[in-house]
Order: structure tokens, then C-alpha cells, then sequence
């Protein structure tokens, strides 16, 4: 393991105290990274939460929808 | 760090950030807790998880981006290029649990006593301007409730609270942004610096976006959609008004000797207060404006919607904003005053603007912080007209100087407050919209938006309370129809 601390009896002369120094690049590429696949999985997700609520929508009718005020559970259950 | 004096005073800086960030934090709560007050029933829980999952994607593009372009941009594009600012890249070590003892990257703009300081100052730095980020992309959401897609409010969040917010933090609320330089711009607690460009942002996006479905009648009228819990609503602005407290605090620099570093002052040590453009002020005098500013906001809200609950609490939110640019020197009663006028403006703003463009701002949010700090930032260049507007400045201002540096003007002020509105606000959102709109991420389907928008996930936010219609049930059932 790399901690870059072998003492904590010189503190004036600790630079970086965190595990691994020297791999700032590399974790500011995994960030940016995780950053942008979040976006990518939560607009396909959001997007298929839409679709199939159209889909519901359209097969019981959106009246039936309005009845139910966001009750997704009972009109999923046919109530 | 072996000075006493000077490590008591990085340390009690540190702390004094620490503390103003917990505070902050419960404007962020409160808006949470206003939007849910402020949505209909069957669009509560997207309203809640929509500002919620701001605050994650704001604060790590903040880290990645954000706090650079703070320290890189106060020179660009008027005066000179891009700053070096190696302890705000997000690979800096000093990005991070830090002694401040050597870097191992050593730039000349870097010092030893500069590495000492943001060892200790970065992350608590970090953290004030990135729950002003919050803030910043949190009035956006306000006002686009009830129709806005999770997706596309998260991406204009994080152009808004780690891009453009943060650039016009670097023109014209920094010691040597080109904005205070030349313009001589001054917006000491942020009337346009956060609540003008954010409410034009909001404005961008909302032109684009549509109102919702059923706000206006056939004939143009607009409906008054209710808010299903006013309490909620004023519980969460009572929330904001006292992290705004905590704001105030979070713009000052607590403790500076004024007679060294950039300043140049001449004379023996004078430890004070100052304020971010490093001109003086104290805890104070910011009080007395910040209670005075709020009365008079709250008595003028409170007059001209003749007692509602939402605009009177409203007003009080927009009596600070409005006399915000200036509230580091006017009398107390000078803020009161400036806040009264401020909130006519943005009520009477509001409501016009509603019918003429059609304009379905769900919260107020373009009235309380758009028009309210635009005001406000012009109102302050004709009360602080002759003022220096920084005591380091390099180079001569526009529109008059005054002890070398760029004065305090009513012009400078207008174009700054322009800028942030239009130019860094509404222009920049309004392209994105277009360009989400354009892929599909806007806007929730029309029959989901009937329906709610909890249908789809949620389910209801009060499974064991009994649903009670209102007029807009029935105006939602003619909508389906066709």
C-alpha cells in the first residue's frame, strides 16, 4: 500500500496525506467518467419509466389513469 | 503552519466557511420543501427527487470544473487570458486532505505560503461557492415544476451551478474580475452575481419549456393552480431566509489584515471584515441590512398581494435579493426602502409578464430572484454612484475612477446586471432547452403530465389520505379529452 506517510511526527514537511498519491489524474478520469455514465443510464431509465407508462396509458385509456391520481400501483393492478 | 497569528487566522477562516456551508445547506432544504408545498399532489415526488439529485451533480462538476473556472476566468475575455490556478484543478493535491507541505507539481504561481493556506482553506473555499451553485440551479427549479423531465433539468442544473454562475462569479464578484475592474460592477451579497443570472436562466429555459397544461384558459387567462400544502410553501421560504443568513456570512471574508497582501494598503496592521471585492464591511452591518432588508420586503409583500401567505413570504425573499448588491454599505433604512421597491417591481413584473408572453413561472422564481436582482443591481449604482468598487485594481474603469480604481456607477451596473440576466442567464439555458428539447429530454409526455408525474414510479405521496378535487381535475379531464 502507498501512503505516502511513514510518520506523523514531522507535519511540516506532509504534503498529500490521502492513500496512493500521484494517481490525481487518474482518479479525475474515473470522476468525469461516472459522472457522464450517470447521465446516460438515468436518461435511458427515465425514458423507459415514460414509455411504458404510455403504453399502460393507452391500453386502459387515459381516463382510467386520471381516476387513479397517481395511484400507479392499482392501475397496474387492474383495480 | 508556526505563526501563531497567522495559523489562528487560517484556522479560524477555515472554520468560519465550515460553519457557513451547515447553514447554507438549509437553503437547499427549503427549497425542497417549498417545491413539494408548491406541486400538486400527483407530481410531488418527481418535484422532490428533481432538486434533490442537483445537489450530487452539481457538487462533482463543481470538483471537476467549476472551482477552476472561479480562479481561471476573472481576466477573460476583456483584460488578458486564462489565470494559472494549480490548486483548483480537480488533480490537485491540494484538491484534497492536505498538510501543506510540498506539492509535488510546483508552478510559479504557487507559493509555499500560498500551498500552507489552501491546504487549509480549499476545501471549506470549495464548499461556499458550491452550495451557492446549488442555490444558483435550485431557483431554475422552482419555476419549472410539474412538466420538466428529471434529465433535462439535471443537465441545465449543472450549466447553470458549475458553468455559467461560476464564470460570472469570475467577472464581476471577485477582487479582480474585469467586470469590477472596468465596469467597476458591484454586487456585494449577489442581486444578479446569483439571483439575476439564475432567474434569467430560469426564464430561458421556461420559454422553451412551455406552461403547463391547463395554466391558461382558452382565452389566454391564466389559472391559479393550487399549491397543495401553503404551509410547506412558506415553512420552506422561512428554510431559505435563514440559510440566506448564512450566505451573507459565506460572501464576506471574516478576517484580513487590510494593510497587507494584494491591497497594498499603507499603515500599520488593520484587521477587519471585507467583503469578496476585499472593501470593507462587517457581521455587523450585514445584519442590520439583512433583517431590515427582509422587514421591508415582507411589509411591501405582504401590502401589495394584500396578506397571501406566498407573495408576502416571497416579498420578504425579495426584499433581500433586491437590496443585496449594496448591502455591505447602505443604512439600515436604506435597505428597508430598496427591498419595498424591489418587490413591487417583481410582483407587478411577474403577473405582466404571465399574461403578455404566457409565462408559467409555477413558483415566482423569475419575479423574486430575476427581476428582484436586477433591480437591485441597478438601484445600487445610483445609492453607491462615486464609491471605489476595489482597492487592488490594475487597471482604469470605464466610467469614471475614483483613488485609482474603477468607481461605483449606475452604467456599469446596468450592463453587469444585463450581462448576468440575459447574456449568462437566459441566452445560454434557452440554447439548451432548444437542444434538449430538440432530442426529447425536456419535456414529460402530455398524457404523463395528465396523469402526473408520480404515476409513472412513485405512486402516491399520501397513500392513506383521501383525495379531494379541485377545478383543475376537471380542467385535466378536458385536456384528455382531446
Amino acid at each position: 500500500m502507498s501512503t505516502n506517510v511513514e510518520s506523523w511526527g514531522d507535519l511540516a514537511s506532509l504534503g498529500a496525506i490521502y492513500p496512493f498519491p500521484g494517481i490525481e489524474w487518474a482518479l479525475a478520469i474515473a470522476g468525469v467518467a461516472i459522472w457522464v455514465i450517470w447521465h446516460i443510464w438515468q436518461i435511458q431509465s427515465e425514458n423507459s419509466e415514460y414509455d411504458a407508462a404510455l403504453g399502460r396509458y393507452n391500453q386502459v385509456g387515459l381516463d382510467k389513469a386520471l381516476d387513479h391520481r397517481g395511484r400507479h400501483d392499482a392501475l397496474m393492478e387492474g383495480n | 503552519m508556526s505563526d501563531p497569528l497567522d495559523s489562528l487566522v487560517v484556522i479560524f477562516t477555515e472554520f468560519y466557511y465550515w460553519v457557513t456551508v451547515v447553514m447554507m445547506f438549509l437553503i437547499h432544504v427549503g427549497f425542497c420543501v417549498y417545491e413539494v408545498g408548491a406541486s400538486r399532489r400527483k407530481n410531488i415526488q418527481h418535484t422532490l427527487m428533481k432538486n434533490t439529485m442537483l445537489i450530487p451533480l452539481v457538487t462533482v462538476t463543481f470538483f471537476y470544473f467549476g472551482w477552476w473556472i472561479y480562479f481561471a476566468f476573472p481576466h477573460f475575455p476583456l483584460i488578458g487570458g486564462f489565470l494559472d490556478a494549480p490548486w483548483a484543478l480537480p488533480w490537485s493535491e491540494l484538491m484534497g486532505t492536505h498538510m501543506g507541505g510540498a506539492v509535488s507539481v510546483q508552478t510559479e504561481s504557487l507559493t509555499t505560503d500560498d500551498t500552507m493556506f489552501w491546504a487549509r482553506i480549499n476545501g471549506v473555499f470549495w464548499a461556499a461557492f458550491l452550495l451557492f451553485s446549488w442555490t444558483t440551479a435550485s431557483i431554475v427549479s422552482g419555476a419549472v415544476i410539474e412538466r420538466i423531465k428529471t434529465q433535462g433539468f439535471v443537465l441545465v442544473a449543472v450549466l447553470v451551478g458549475s458553468v455559467t454562475w461560476i464564470i460570472d462569479a469570475a467577472w464581476g464578484w471577485s477582487w479582480n474580475g474585469w467586470m469590477v475592474q472596468l465596469w467597476g460592477y458591484h454586487d456585494a451579497y449577489a442581486s444578479s452575481v446569483v439571483h439575476g443570472i439564475a432567474g434569467g436562466s430560469a426564464l430561458g429555459v421556461l420559454a422553451v419549456l412551455g406552461p403547463r397544461l391547463g395554466k391558461f384558459a382558452a382565452d389566454g387567462t391564466p389559472r391559479a393552480i393550487p399549491q397543495n400544502s401553503p404551509w410547506f410553501v412558506t415553512v420552506g421560504l422561512f428554510l431559505i431566509y435563514t440559510g440566506f443568513w448564512g450566505f451573507y456570512a459565506a460572501c464576506n471574508i471574516p478576517i484580513i489584515d487590510f494593510t497587507s497582501g494584494v491591497m497594498g494598503v499603507e499603515g500599520e496592521a488593520f484587521f477587519t471584515a471585507t467583503n469578496i471585492y476585499l472593501t470593507p464591511t462587517s457581521l455587523s452591518a450585514i445584519t442590520f441590512n439583512f433583517l431590515m432588508s427582509l422587514s421591508g420586503g415582507l411589509l411591501a409583500g405582504y401590502l401589495i398581494s394584500r396578506g397571501n401567505p406566498f407573495w408576502s413570504y416571497s416579498g420578504g425573499l425579495a426584499g433581500i435579493i433586491t437590496a443585496s448588491a449594496g448591502n455591505d454599505l447602505y443604512h439600515p433604512i436604506e435597505a428597508m426602502i430598496v427591498a419595498m421597491v424591489g418587490v413591487w417591481i417583481a410582483y407587478k413584473m411577474h403577473h405582466w409578464v404571465e399574461r403578455k408572453f404566457k409565462i408559467d413561472d409555477a413558483v415566482g422564481a423569475v419575479a423574486v430572484h430575476g427581476y428582484a436582482g436586477f433591480a437591485g443591481t441597478v438601484i445600487a449604482g445610483f445609492l453607491l454612484w462615486g464609491y471605489p468598487s476595489n482597492v487592488a485594481g490594475d487597471a482604469m474603469g470605464w466610467f469614471g475612477n475614483v483613488d485609482g480604481v474603477a468607481q461605483i456607477n449606475p452604467l456599469g451596473q446596468f450592463l453587469g446586471a444585463m450581462l448576468m440576466f440575459w447574456g449568462l442567464g437566459f441566452i445560454p439555458c434557452w440554447v439548451l432547452a432548444k437542444i434538449l428539447d430538440s432530442l426529447g429530454w425536456l419535456r414529460v409526455p402530455r398524457e404523463v403530465e395528465l396523469a402526473g408525474l408520480d404515476t409513472h414510479d412513485y405512486g402516491d405521496a399520501f397513500p392513506y389520505h383521501a383525495y379531494r378535487d379541485t377545478a383543475m381535475e376537471e380542467v385535466d379531464r378536458e385536456l384528455a379529452k382531446g
